[in-house]
C-alpha cells in the first residue's frame, strides 16, 4: 500500500464531490438549513395545532336522549379543577358549556369516521336517584391515535372523575368520615426525562439514516458515475493497485458519511438546545443544562465505524453497478436491510446485551442511544460494538476492492454476481485474494458468536457439552467450510492452508514457543488487570469451567481444549488469512492483521491483548516457515497448559507459581527462562522459507 | 527485441445460455519501436479485446503478452508505468481543471507534486493549452478535451501507446489534430498500436497492419505488401477479399 497515492485518489475525489453541487446540497445545506426549519416547524405545528384542538367544542357521541340527560344532570355539578396549590383554576370553562351532543346508535361507527369524538356508554345504573350510593359505569369509545378524539376522551373522563371524586367527598362528609380513610397513599411523579432521554430516543436511527444516506451519493459517483462518465478505465489503466483506488475512494466516502452525521447531529442538538424543544418534546422543566453535550464527541466517535461499515457496503454495492440508475436500484434493497436491525434494536425495553451486541447496525443504535441518555456502560460492550463493526466494515471494504475494477463488472454486459462467482469462470491461482480471505474471517465473526451464544444459552451452564459441541462445530467453521470455499475458487489447498511440511529449525522453534508463551499470556494478563481489571461477575462466570478443567478426564480435555482450536485455528487464519495476504502486502501487515482478527474472534476484550501477542507469535512461526504445523505445535503446547496447570496443581506449585492466583506476576527465574526461549525461538527460525514453484498461473485469485 | 509482443494472445466469454464465446483466438503480433501497428477489423472483431488484454484490464483466457519485456499479467503495474492508453470514449473529471487532471494522472503514475506539475505545465504548453488550463473539463470544447485528453495519455511520457479508435466521432480539425499526434510519437520512437474503423486513416499512417476477422489475424504487413499479395489498391477491398480466403501471413 502507497499511502502517498491514497492521499492522492483521497483529496482528487474529495475536491470533485464537494465541487459538486448535488453533495453541497445533501451534506451540507440540508443538515444545517432545512433540517432545523422542518424539526422547529413540525413541532410547533403540534402544538399549535394541539392548542387549537383543545379550544374547539368537543362531540360526544351517546346512543339515547335517556343517556345524554343523565350525563348532562350529572355535569351540571362538575367542581372547578384545582391547580397544584389547590387554589380552583378561574379560566376553566365547564365541560357542560362546551359540548356537542349528537345521538346516534352506531357510536363505534361515528368515532372512526371522525364525526364524533368520543362516545359515552352509560353501561350500568345501580341504585339511581340515591345521592348516597349511586353507582354509574361508563364506557368511552375513543380512537386513541387521533387528537380529537384523545382530548374529548381525556375531558370527559377526568369531569366525571371530578365529580365522582366530589361525590364521595359528599358521602363521607355525610358519615362523618375524613377522606384519609379511604386514600392511605398519595403519588407524585417527578418527570426526570431529559433531553439526552429524548434524545436517545429520536437520534440514533436518525443518525443512523442520515449517515448511510450521506454516503449514498459519493458511493455511487465514486464507483458507477465514473463508469458512466468513461473515466473509470483511464484510471484503471494507470499503475496504482486495486486496492488503493479503493482506499482513496472509501476514505472520501466515509468523510463525506461523517461530515453529514457531524452536522446532523451539531443541528439537531443545536436545534433543541436553542429551540427550546425539550419542553415541546415531554422533557422535565429546564432544557438547556441537561442536554448531554459531553456525549456528542463520544457519539461521533462512536459513528466512524458505522460510517466505515455503511460505505463500504455502498461501495460494494455500487461496484457492481454500471449506471447511476443502476446503483440506485442496488441501494434500496440495502437501505432497507440496513435499517431493519436498526430498527429492531430500537424496539423499547431492548438492551445492548448478548447477540445484540454484534447485531451490525444494531449494536451501534443501541450504542448512541444509551450514550446520549447517560446508560451507563461497560467497557466490554463498547468495545464489542467498536470492533464487531469495524471487522464488518473490513469485510466489506474487503469485497468491494475484490469487486472493483473485475472485468465482469467493467465490461460484461451482464455483469452479474451469477458471472462473478460461476465457478465454471473462475481462474485457478496459488492464494486466495484478500478480499476473499478478509470477508470470510469477516462473516465468520458474528456467525461464530452466535453459535457459541446458542450453545451457552441451550446447555446453560453444562459446560463439558458446551466445550464437547464446540469441538465438533469449530472444525466446520474454520476449517471444512474454508476448505470447501478454496476448492470453489479453484485455490490450491496446500499452499493456501500451509499444510506442507516445515523444516526442523521451525519445529524447534514451535517447542520453544509453546514452552513459553503461556508465560507471555500469563504476564499480559496481569499487567492489565492493573489498567483494566475483569469485573467480579466474570470472574464468577468463569467458575464452572474451571472446575470443569479439574474434574474431566485429560484426554478429553487435551483434545477439546488443545488439539481441535490448535488445528483449526491454524488452518483459517495462519493458513488461509495470513497466506492471502502474504501475496499482498508486507510480513508487519500480515501478522498485525492476522493476529487483530485471532484476537477478536476469542470475544472478551479482556483476552485481546493477550490472544493478539499470542496471534503475532504463531502467525510469525507461519510466515517464517511457510507451514502452520510448528504453529499447531506451539498453540497445542500453549492450551495443553491451561489443561495441565488446573489439573496437577502440585507441579505448578513445585516450579514455584502460585495455582490458587491467576492475578499474580510468575517468579522471576520463570518469567527470564521463557523470555529466553522466546528470543531464541525468533531468532531460530529468522530466517524464511523459500517459496516452493508455483505450477499455476497467478499467485492470487482476480 | 519489440517493445509490445503478443503471443497466442485469447479470450472467450460466457455467454447468457452458459457456452463460452471466442472474442479473440490466439493473436500474436509484434510492435517494434518507432512503429505504428494499425489493429484494424470490422465491429466485433476482438480489437478492443485484445487492446484491454494488453492493457491488463481484461485477463486473456490463453497466452500471453509482454510490454517493455514486463508481462501484463505477471507484472501489471509495471506495465501500466510504460503504457499510454486512449480511446474516443475515455471521459475526464468534469469538476476538475485540465491541469489539475494532469497532476492528478502525474501522481498516480509516481511523480512528486512539484514534479507532476512541471510535467503538467510542459503538456500544456507542447498542446498549446494554456487559455484553458484553469478551466474545468466539463466546460470545454470537443476539440480541447480532446488534447486534455491526448496530454493525460503522456503525462509519464510512455514508451508504448495503445489507441482504441482515437477520432471516432471527431470533426475534421480535431482528426487532424490527433494524426499529426500519432505521427509525431512515433517519430518519437514510440511504439503505437492503432485500432480504427477508418481504414484510409490507416493506409497512411501504419507502418503494419493486422487485419482481425473474428478474433483471428487473416492477415500482417505493411501496407504495400498486403497490396502486392492481394491483388487490391485499397485497404478496405483488401480487406474484403481477404476475409473470404484462407489467411495469408505477409512478413
Amino acid at each position: 500500500m502507497n499511502l502517498t497515492r491514497i492521499k492522492t485518489i483521497y483529496f482528487k475525489e474529495l475536491v470533485d464531490l464537494l465541487r459538486d453541487r448535488r453533495t453541497v446540497i445533501a451534506t451540507i445545506i440540508v443538515p444545517v438549513v432545512l433540517y432545523p426549519m422542518l424539526m422547529l416547524f413540525s413541532v410547533q405545528a403540534a402544538s399549535v395545532q394541539t392548542g387549537k384542538v383543545a379550544q374547539e367544542q368537543i362531540v360526544v357521541g351517546v346512543p339515547s336522549r335517556e343517556d345524554q340527560n343523565t350525563l348532562i344532570r350529572l355535569l351540571a355539578n362538575e367542581p372547578t379543577p384545582k391547580d397544584e396549590d389547590g387554589q380552583p383554576d378561574t379560566d376553566y370553562k365547564p365541560l357542560i358549556s362546551r359540548v356537542q351532543w349528537v345521538i346516534t346508535k352506531d357510536i363505534k361507527s361515528a368515532v372512526q369516521s371522525h364525526q364524533i369524538g368520543c362516545g359515552v356508554l352509560v353501561s350500568k345504573v345501580q341504585n339511581a336517584g340515591d345521592p348516597l350510593r349511586e353507582q354509574y359505569t361508563f364506557e368511552l369509545l375513543v380512537q386513541t391515535d387521533q387528537i380529537r378524539s384523545r382530548m374529548a376522551a381525556n375531558r370527559v373522563e377526568s369531569a366525571l372523575r371530578r365529580i365522582g371524586q366530589n361525590r364521595v367527598d359528599q358521602r363521607l362528609d355525610s358519615l362523618d368520615v375524613s377522606r384519609d380513610v379511604i386514600d392511605p397513599f398519595f403519588f407524585k411523579q417527578t418527570n426526570l426525562t431529559t433531553s439526552g432521554s429524548l434524545l436517545g430516543l429520536i437520534m440514533p436511527l436518525l443518525l443512523v439514516l442520515i449517515t448511510l444516506t450521506s454516503a449514498i451519493y459519493p458511493a455511487i459517483d465514486l464507483t458507477a458515475g465514473e463508469r458512466e462518465r468513461g473515466t473509470l478505465e483511464t484510471l484503471l489503466v494507470c499503475p496504482v493497485p486495486a486496492g488503493e483506488l479503493v482506499a482513496g475512494k472509501f476514505l472520501t466516502v466515509v468523510t463525506i458519511a461523517l461530515l453529514g452525521a457531524m452536522l446532523n447531529l451539531g443541528s439537531v442538538a443545536a436545534t433543541v438546545y436553542f429551540g427550546g424543544l425539550t419542553d415541546l418534546l415531554g422533557a422535565a422543566e429546564q432544557s438547556a443544562g441537561d442536554l448531554p453535550l459531553s456525549a456528542i464527541p463520544i457519539v461521533l466517535l462512536a459513528l466512524i465505524p458505522f460510517a466505515v461499515l455503511t460505505s463500504a457496503i455502498l461501495l460494494a454495492v455500487c461496484g457492481f453497478a454500471r449506471s447511476f440508475k443502476e446503483a440506485q436500484n442496488y441501494i434500496t434493497p440495502v437501505i432497507l436491510a440496513t435499517l431493519m436491525p436498526g430498527m429492531v434494536a430500537n424496539l423499547p425495553g431492548t438492551q445492548l446485551q448478548g447477540p445484540m451486541l454484534v447485531l451490525p447496525v444494531g449494536n451501534m443504535v443501541l450504542l448512541v442511544r444509551d450514550l446520549l441518555s447517560g446508560t451507563q456502560l461497560e467497557v466490554y460492550q463498547i468495545m464489542m460494538v467498536l470492533l464487531s463493526t469495524s471487522l464488518y466494515a473490513g469485510g466489506a471494504v474487503a469485497l468491494a476492492t475484490q469487486m472493483f475494477g473485475r472485468e465482469a463488472v467493467m465490461f460484461s454486459d451482464n455483469a452479474s454476481i451469477k458471472s462473478l462467482l460461476s465457478r465454471r469462470m473462475i481462474r485457478a491461482s496459488k492464494y486466495p485474494s484478500m478480499g476473499l480471505a478478509c470477508f470470510y474471517v469477516a462473516m465468520l465473526f458474528p456467525v461464530w458468536f452466535y453459535v457459541q451464544t446458542a450453545l451457552q444459552r441451550k446447555f446453560d451452564g453444562d459446560m463439558v457439552n458446551v466445550l464437547r459441541w464446540t469441538a465438533v462445530l469449530m472444525p466446520v467453521f474454520f476449517a471444512i467450510l474454508p476448505a470447501l470455499m478454496l476448492w470453489y475458487f479453484k485455490l490450491e489447498m496446500k499452499p493456501t492452508l500451509a499444510l506442507g511440511k516445515a523444516a526442523p529449525r521451525y519445529w524447534l522453534s514451535g517447542l520453544l514457543l509453546g514452552l513459553s508463551m503461556w508465560v507471555v499470556g500469563h504476564e499480559i494478563f496481569v499487567i492489565q488487570e492493573y489498567i483494566l481489571p475483569i469485573p467480579e461477575a466474570l470472574i464468577q462466570q468463569q467458575a464452572p469451567m474451571e472446575a470443569l478443567m479439574k474434574n474431566q478426564p485429560l484426554w478429553w480435555l487435551l483434545l477439546v481444549v488443545a488439539v481441535v482450536p490448535a488445528v483449526v485455528e491454524e488452518m483459517c487464519f495462519r493458513g488461509m488469512l495470513l497466506n492471502s495476504l502474504r501475496a499482498n502486502s508486507r510480513r508487519y501487515i500480515g501478522l498485525l492483521v492476522t493476529a487483530a482478527a485471532f484476537a477478536m474472534f476469542h470475544f472478551l476484550v479482556y483476552r485481546l491483548a493477550l490472544t493478539f501477542v499470542l496471534g503475532l507469535f504463531l502467525a510469525y512461526l507461519c510466515w517464517q516457515s511457510r507451514s502452520i504445523w510448528p504453529g499447531v505445535l506451539a498453540h497445542f503446547m500453549n492450551n495443553g497448559f491451561a489443561v495441565l496447570r488446573a489439573q496437577y496443581p502440585n507441579v505448578v506449585e513445585w516450579i514455584g507459581i502460585d495455582p490458587a492466583s491467576e492475578s499474580k506476576h510468575l517468579p522471576i527465574h520463570v518469567i527470564v527462562i521463557a523470555a529466553v526461549l522466546v528470543v531464541a525461538a525468533i531468532w531460530i527460525s529468522r530466517k524464511p522459507m523459500d517459496e516452493p514453484q508455483s505450477h499455476r498461473g497467478t499467485e492470487t485469485s482476480q | 527485441m519489440p517493445m509490445i509482443h503478443s503471443e497466442n494472445l485469447a479470450k472467450s466469454f460466457p455467454t447468457p445460455d452458459g457456452s463460452q464465446k471466442l472474442a479473440v483466438a490466439g493473436l500474436s503480433f509484434a510492435v517494434e519501436p518507432g512503429q505504428i501497428y494499425g489493429l484494424l477489423g470490422p465491429n466485433g472483431a476482438g480489437k478492443t479485446t485484445t487492446l484491454r488484454m494488453l492493457c491488463g484490464l481484461v485477463v486473456p483466457t490463453s497466452g500471453r503478452a509482454v510490454i517493455a519485456g514486463y508481462d501484463v499479467q505477471q507484472q501489471p503495474l509495471a506495465v501500466k508505468q510504460v503504457l499510454g492508453f486512449l480511446t474516443a470514449n475515455t471521459g475526464l473529471y468534469q469538476r476538475l481543471s485540465v491541469r489539475d487532471v494532469l497532476v492528478y494522472f502525474g501522481k498516480l503514475h509516481g511523480m512528486t507534486t512539484p514534479q507532476a506539475k512541471d510535467r503538467a505545465a510542459a503538456l500544456i504548453d507542447t498542446f498549446d493549452m494554456a487559455d484553458f488550463a484553469t478551466l474545468r473539463c466539463g466546460s470545454l470544447s470537443t476539440g480541447q478535451k480532446q488534447r486534455c485528453n491526448i496530454a493525460r495519455a503522456l503525462v509519464a511520457d510512455p514508451p508504448a501507446l495503445i489507441l482504441d479508435e482515437p477520432t471516432l466521432g471527431l470533426d475534421v480539425l480535431s482528426n487532424r489534430v490527433m494524426l499529426n499526434f500519432v505521427r509525431d510519437q512515433r517519430d518519437a520512437g514510440k511504439s503505437i498500436i492503432l485500432s480504427t474503423h477508418y481504414l484510409d486513416e490507416a493506409e497512411t499512417l501504419c507502418d503494419r497492419i493486422g487485419l482481425i476477422h473474428q478474433g483471428r489475424l487473416i492477415a500482417e504487413g505493411s501496407f504495400p505488401q498486403l497490396q502486392e499479395q492481394s491483388g487490391e489498391h485499397r485497404l478496405s477491398d483488401i480487406f474484403l477479399k481477404l476475409i473470404h480466403e484462407e489467411p495469408v501471413h505477409i512478413v
